[in-house]
């Protein structure tokens, strides 16, 4: 693993443009700050015929678009968007649990991701930097593939998955989103704290054990020599060795 | 119509006829009983016994010995000329008639009977016994009757013009021909209503009309005509037992038509009793006591008609129009039986013109009582029909109800889910508030502490809302269903994988187990039934799954008759076991276990709804399979059953 490896995340000097189109004036405000400050550059509308108003001012190549709007629908708006700019990175995010919701999102809509709320924030960065770095063609053919849906790990040349708990699942994206690429022991404890409980953060036996688990299933594969895809780094945390872009 | 109003006018012109002959033309009858019938045998005439006169009938009844009737013909000044006459004596099943008649000093004994041929010894033309006796020559000329056997003694004794004899004979054949006819045709519709209906009281009625019929060709000689394979002998004795067969149908009859509106036990005893009396005297007339089977058969009858209207009386179901006609039934059987007796004992002189007494009588072939099962079956029919049409009302009401309740359902779990769709939004909200919040204060570890406990809520609020939208899904839900060849095992471990603690649970599990499933609900009652087992197990024991296949050997045949692929179809039900040991003090409500919302009181205070094992029982249902539970040494096992 070399340096440039390490540099596979979002490291564009010109900050990737996203339409936000979400009718909830606090979650339009809540997702608009953390999108600006995660390196986004973000223009939310209400609407659909206010987005068609931006559109004309201004062009997009990533969109996150809410499906319950007032007057045209996200997947209506999405299959508009996908005839126009068939490249573009569209995301639908909402509260719709249903298969046929996603089904209709996914064949109708033509959309690349479908989250669902109450979505974790940086999921959705890393799933626009994911677009964002597909859509500039950077360092993705040497890529691993993180299948969310699927919760699967696949090499680069496609020819092994790894098959991923949920928690593993995280820890791949929050490590693959941060800085370096590297987290520190106690905000991946904090990441997964008990959701049933109080609230109490992950011991860090149990995160050494994730770790362990996880490298364990990395020395499976037999195509290469995976062992140093999760490092540990002295006094810091845990750092992620291998470059990662998002499917869903 | 004209024929039948022409033999009516003909039967009640020879009732007066034969009555004013007797007493203008000098001729009178008499009879005598003989106890000692070993000494009427051997004897002439015994002339100079007490005799006691009648008219054309004498209704004597059981009456031990032997009857002897005496014929008196006597010159009357004024009278015609004098002329031959036939003694007519009836009914055909008098086993033995003997005409004593006295011509030249000497007693000439012509011998008749139902024991003997038909028309043997005599000039009738029907099933009566004749004798004809010249003209009188003399002032006055006496002939003996003796009569002999084991049924009632209800003889009917005519002397008649060689003229009158034929028409009376003709009058009774057209009667008889008239009984049997009805009584056949009754007989055909009674068969052709059990084949079709198949009901108790169509069996009932087929076999009091057969019985009827029999009875009826049986006493009038008809069917010793018909088959001489038996003497005539024989087919008397038989026609006894008709005679007792058509009382028990009756019994049975009627029996049948009680039965379904629950009458007392003691009713329902009474009438096996009856039909168990029955079938002795059927056995003693087998065994030649006649006389004593008939006397029991007349006390059964009585019994039977008591029991029927006290049988009426005391049913417990039966609808008032059902116990008007059942009633009418009893009432009528009881009639018929006074009338009978009546007619027997000769009891009652005013309804001399109604009593029963004739083989030919037209109330013995059966119409009567094709007549009441008629009003029996329709009116029955009508109250079916009308508790049909209530029926089918109380489904169309319950069907409406249902579907009102299935709407409000739905209403229901589109509001939860509206609900839960709209708590989504602020959630989302919340959370990415409180993430911008930690990113600031990054720097401030205590302050940062502090936002732990928004984000746990969020975490639970997002988990409570998930499991009901599942639940409503799972209930009201019409997506598509699509499914994917899936190992158990491998799903198996990967929810074990999901769980803070993986090393508790230990496993049993057949690898090759896959089956054509939906990933996502078989993950649903993995996740669910797991979490279950993991809540309620005691603090560090182990949770033990086991995964087989139930009819494993048959199974396994059918890999060893398909070694290089799958067999065509898989009939081994897969069985997914959890188990888990629970503290004594807890008590867990098994049957109470797969209700949504329920909750043991332990876990009142941990965040959840109560939803989880009804979710792991909708979507096993939903996937064809079913679920069980038990309580075994503390050990909850929940045994989850897949096609």
């Amino acid at each position: 693993m070399n340096d440039s490896d390490n540099q596979w995340a979002v490291s564009s000097t010109a900050a990737p443009e996203v339409a936000l189109v979400e009718d909830d004036p606090q979650l339009r405000e809540g997702i608009c700050l953390h999108l600006n400050h995660n390196g986004f550059k973000v223009s939310a509308v209400n609407s659909a015929s206010a987005l068609n108003d931006l559109l004309t001012r201004q062009s997009f190549t990533l969109y996150v678009l809410d499906v319950n709007l007032p007057g045209e629908n996200g997947i209506s708006i999405a299959t508009r968007l996908r005839k126009a700019q068939p490249k573009a990175g569209i995301v639908i995010m909402t509260a719709r649990t249903g298969l046929t919701d996603k089904v209709a999102a996914y064949k109708q809509g033509g959309a690349d991701f479908y989250l669902t709320k109450p979505v974790m924030p940086d999921e959705l960065v890393l799933v626009l930097q994911g677009l964002a770095n597909r859509i500039g063609h950077k360092n993705i053919e040497n890529s691993w593939l993180l299948r969310l849906r699927e919760r699967s790990l696949q090499t680069p040349d496609g020819a092994e998955k790894l098959r991923l708990t949920s928690k593993e699942k995280s820890l791949l994206m929050a490590l693959a989103q941060a800085k370096d690429n590297t987290l520190s022991s106690g905000d991946l404890c904090d990441m997964f704290s008990d959701n049933d409980g109080n609230g109490a953060p992950m011991s860090k036996h149990a995160l050494e054990e994730l770790i362990t688990r996880l490298r364990r299933k990395f020395k499976l594969l037999t195509t290469g020599n995976y062992d140093g895809a999760v490092q540990s780094v002295w006094g810091v945390g845990y750092q992620l060795c291998i470059p990662v872009v998002l499917e869903d | 119509m004209t024929n039948r109003l022409r033999k009516l006018v003909a039967t009640l012109l020879l009732f007066f006829v034969t009555g004013v002959h007797a007493a203008t033309s000098g001729i009178s009858t008499a009879y005598f009983v003989d106890a000692d019938p070993a000494a009427s045998l051997t004897q002439s005439p015994p002339v100079n016994a007490q005799y006691e006169t009648f008219t054309q009938f004498a209704d004597l009844g059981f009456r031990k010995g032997v009857i002897w009737v005496r014929v008196v013909r006597e010159q009357t000044t004024g009278a015609p000329d004098p002329e031959a006459h036939v003694i007519r004596v009836g009914p055909h099943q008098l086993r033995e008639v003997d005409f004593f008649f006295r011509a030249d000093n000497r007693w000439f004994l012509t011998r008749t009977g139902a024991s003997r041929p038909m028309g043997e010894g005599g000039p009738c033309l029907d099933d009566f016994h004749c004798l004809t006796i010249p003209a009188l020559t003399d002032t006055k000329d006496v002939t003996y009757i003796r009569i002999q056997t084991p049924t009632i003694f209800n003889v009917d004794v005519q002397i008649l013009t060689r003229d009158e004899l034929a028409y009376v004979s003709h009058a009774r054949n057209r009667a008889l021909t008239t009984a049997v006819t009805i009584a056949s045709a009754l007989l055909l519709v009674a068969g052709m209503f059990a084949l079709s209906e198949r009901t108790g009281i169509a069996n009932a009625f087929l076999a009091v009309q057969s019985s009827i019929f029999l009875s009826l060709t049986a006493t009038s000689g008809l069917l010793a005509m018909w088959f001489p394979l038996l003497t005539p002998a024989s087919w008397a004795t038989v026609a006894y037992a008709t005679i007792v067969m058509r009382t028990l149908g009756l019994a049975f009859l009627f029996s049948a038509m009680l039965t379904p509106y629950e009458p007392a036990r003691a009713y329902l005893a009474a009438m096996r009793a009856v039909k168990w009396l029955g079938v002795i005297a059927i056995a003693l007339i087998a065994i030649d006591m006649p006389g004593l089977a008939l006397r029991l058969n007349m006390l059964l009858i009585l019994a039977a008609a008591i029991f029927s209207i006290y049988g009426v009386l005391s049913l417990k179901t039966a609808p008032r129009n059902i116990r008007i006609v059942l009633m009418a039934g009893g009432v009528l059987l009881l009639l018929a039986i006074f009338l009978a007796i009546s007619g027997t004992f000769n009891l009652g002189g005013s309804v001399e013109s109604t009593q029963i007494r004739s083989t030919s009588d037209w109330k013995l072939s059966g119409l009567v009582v094709a007549l009441f099962i008629l009003w029996f079956v329709v009116t029955e029919n009508k109250r079916l029909e009308i508790q049909r049409m209530a029926e089918a009302q109380r489904l169309q009401l319950l069907a409406s109800e249902a579907t009102l309740m299935e709407s409000a359902a739905k209403d229901r779990g589109m509001l939860v889910d509206m609900l839960a769709h709209e708590i989504k939004n602020p959630l989302a909200s919340a959370r990415f508030a409180a993430t911008a919040i930690r990113q600031q204060l990054k720097e401030n570890p205590v302050l940062s502490d502090r936002l732990r406990p928004i984000f746990s809520s969020i975490n639970k609020i997002d988990r409570l809302l998930n499991h009901v939208t599942t639940a409503n899904k799972l209930s009201y839900g019409t997506d598509a269903e699509p499914t994917e060849m899936v190992n158990f095992s491998d799903l198996i471990y990967q929810a074990i994988e999901e769980f803070d603690e993986p090393s508790r649970f230990k496993t049993q599990l057949d690898t090759r187990i896959s089956r054509e499933v939906n990933r996502q609900w078989l993950s649903i009652i993995l996740e669910n039934i797991m979490r279950n087992a993991m809540t309620y197990a005691t603090p560090n024991s182990d949770v033990v799954i086991s995964l087989a296949l139930l009819g494993a050997s048959e199974e396994e045949e059918k890999r060893q008759a398909f070694p290089h692929g799958q067999s065509p179809r898989q009939s081994a039900s897969v069985t997914l076991r959890v188990s888990n040991q629970v503290a004594p003090e807890n008590k867990p409500d098994i049957a109470a276990m797969f209700t949504p919302y329920y909750r043991h009181p332990t876990s009142t205070g941990q965040p959840g709804l109560g939803l989880g094992l009804n979710i792991v029982q909708t979507a096993t249902e939903k996937m064809g399979g079913f679920i069980e539970s038990w309580l075994e040494d503390h050990t909850v096992i929940i045994e989850v059953n897949f096609p």
